[in-house]
């Protein structure tokens, strides 16, 4: 089990010996299509840009975010990083469903766990051709209990990058996904609807256009994930404007 | 002697001299353009710092403390301190691309990899009226293959320190060179850009009272430690247009 997180002097060392990963990621968020009561309630894009986590060396078996910073050009709104997990998808022509994969295991303050979404969402990653069409999702909860279902109704013709969060809508007592078994719609000609379970690691709260926000996940009483060589940070905005953003981060190894 | 480790080391190094401040400064009094793409301009509001030589006992900089003091007081406004690479710069009147360097080598995670950055333009000189557009050719943060971007429209009339990031191809999220670079259509185009690689140190915010400034503990607010080599340049971003006259410092501590 690593030990970075006992103590400032092993962050400091295992910085030194092993070297952090520190990445600026300039883009775009589009305006995405409206939330509703069923659907999400908060409207939120998802970047078009992800962050693939490159290899690590022998010594190290995995980092932690310790820095995260954000800038846009919008008035309110929150952006969150968070480890992304493909759930599966469903194809809005065909009603197919294609599963992706189980939430991961991992090991989280020396216990072994396996994880649940904290927050679950629904995509939109190719253009959806469709009137507000009730989609159901059959889903593993926290517990590993089966068969619990979630619905949505999507606005119509849901743009790219639209996302809705689907925990609002999940079976009642529920509050994370492990899985997504199967999903059905009832309307839609063309586009494409992913699920993607999020581990967050950083909540940037932006007031302001063009004032920077902050996330010290050290300092905050916050769950610290421990990221995986080539896992993938996704990146999401609660806000309806488009916007230019600024995403920087610093990952430290672990031993 | 082996590179400091611990906490009490940091405060060692400091006790024993070896330690430095460097000032941030700047005033941009004229208003960025907006770069094609790009949803709000950018300026530069420090001018690049030059680190010095390496003295001797020291084998890196680490900088612990960044802070920056705006005399504006019209708008609040991040100014996003950062390690820049020279990529290279572009002469849109022939077009003529000079190349730069690559992305350092660095150890991240116990692999010594070619890292990858952002890319953002800063106009050297300034933008006639009719500048036309721009297209970078790059090897990605993966190093594949060399490609090249969509056109992004420069802004006319763009005055010195204006600047903007690069749209690069989805899904890339960085770069690790740029090979090339040119400049396609306006009419009888003038001015230069420099492309920099940009590293993140540390993103200070100034608020709309005039003279408060903001201070970043890299050490034990967010953990964010880097190491410095000699020479290396650091510079200061803000997005928006409000003209700012910045100063301010970095502090380092001196790895031994």
């Amino acid at each position: 089990m690593g030990t970075v997180l006992n103590s400032y002097d092993t962050l400091l060392s295992q910085n030194s010996a092993q070297g952090p990963i520190v990445r600026c990621i300039s883009g775009l968020f589009v305006s995405p299509s409206a939330a509703t009561v069923n659907c999400g309630y908060n409207t939120l894009a998802r970047a078009a840009l992800q962050f693939t986590v490159p290899s690590y060396g022998g010594a190290v078996s995995n980092t932690y975010m310790t820095w995260c910073r954000a800038v846009t050009n919008q008035n309110l709104g929150a952006i969150v990083v968070a480890l992304e997990y493909n759930l599966g998808n469903i194809n809005m022509s065909t009603g197919t469903f294609t599963a992706g994969v189980t939430m991961p295991t991992k090991t989280i303050e020396g216990s072994s766990i396996q994880t649940s979404s904290m927050l679950t969402v629904a995509v939109v990653t190719s253009a959806i051709t469709a009137t507000t069409p009730l989609v159901t999702a059959t889903y593993t909860d926290q517990d590993g209990n089966t068969g619990n279902s979630c619905a949505m109704t999507l606005p119509s013709a849901a743009g790219l990058n639209s996302g809705f969060v689907m925990t609002p809508h999940l079976a009642s007592g529920d509050t994370g996904v492990r899985a997504v078994t199967a999903c059905t719609k009832s309307a839609g000609s063309a586009g494409t609807l992913t699920f993607f379970g999020l581990l967050p690691l950083a909540f940037n709260l932006n007031a302001t256009a063009n004032v920077g926000c902050t996330s010290d996940p050290l300092a905050t009483p916050w769950p610290m994930f421990p990221i995986a060589a080539g896992e993938t940070l996704g990146f999401y905005n609660f806000n309806s404007s488009a916007v230019d953003f600024h995403l920087m981060f610093a990952l430290q190894p672990d031993n | 002697m082996a590179p400091v480790t611990t906490y009490d080391g940091l405060l060692a190094r400091i006790g024993s001299g070896y330690w430095a401040t460097q000032p941030i400064y700047d005033f941009n009094g004229t208003a960025g353009v907006i770069l094609g793409g790009n949803g709000v301009a950018m300026m530069r509001s420090g001018r690049t710092m030059d680190l010095p030589a390496l003295p001797g006992g020291v084998s890196a900089y680490i900088p612990t403390m960044i802070g920056i003091n705006d005399s504006n007081a019209a708008a609040a406004t991040a100014h996003m301190v950062v390690r820049l690479i020279s990529l290279g710069t572009l002469d849109i009147s022939t077009p003529t691309f000079t190349n730069g360097s690559n992305m350092p080598t660095v150890t991240e995670a116990g692999v010594s990899r070619t890292t990858c950055g952002a890319v953002w333009i800063e106009v050297t000189t300034a933008l006639n009226a009719t500048p036309g557009s721009i297209t970078i050719t790059y090897n990605d943060q993966d190093g594949n293959t060399a490609e090249t971007t969509t056109a992004q429209a420069l802004g006319a009339s763009a005055p010195v320190g204006s600047s903007g990031w690069i749209a690069l191809n989805a899904p890339d999220i960085g770069v690790r060179d740029i090979t090339t670079a040119t400049r396609t259509g306006g009419t009888t185009p003038t001015g230069v850009l420099t492309f920099w690689g940009v590293i993140p140190l540390a993103l200070i915010n100034s608020t709309t009272t005039a003279n408060l400034g903001g201070v970043e503990n890299l050490i034990t607010s967010g953990f964010n430690c880097q190491r410095l080599a000699g020479s290396e340049k650091i510079g200061v971003f803000a997005i928006g247009t409000t003209i700012k006259a910045i100063s301010g410092s970095i502090f380092f501590v001196g790895d031994s």
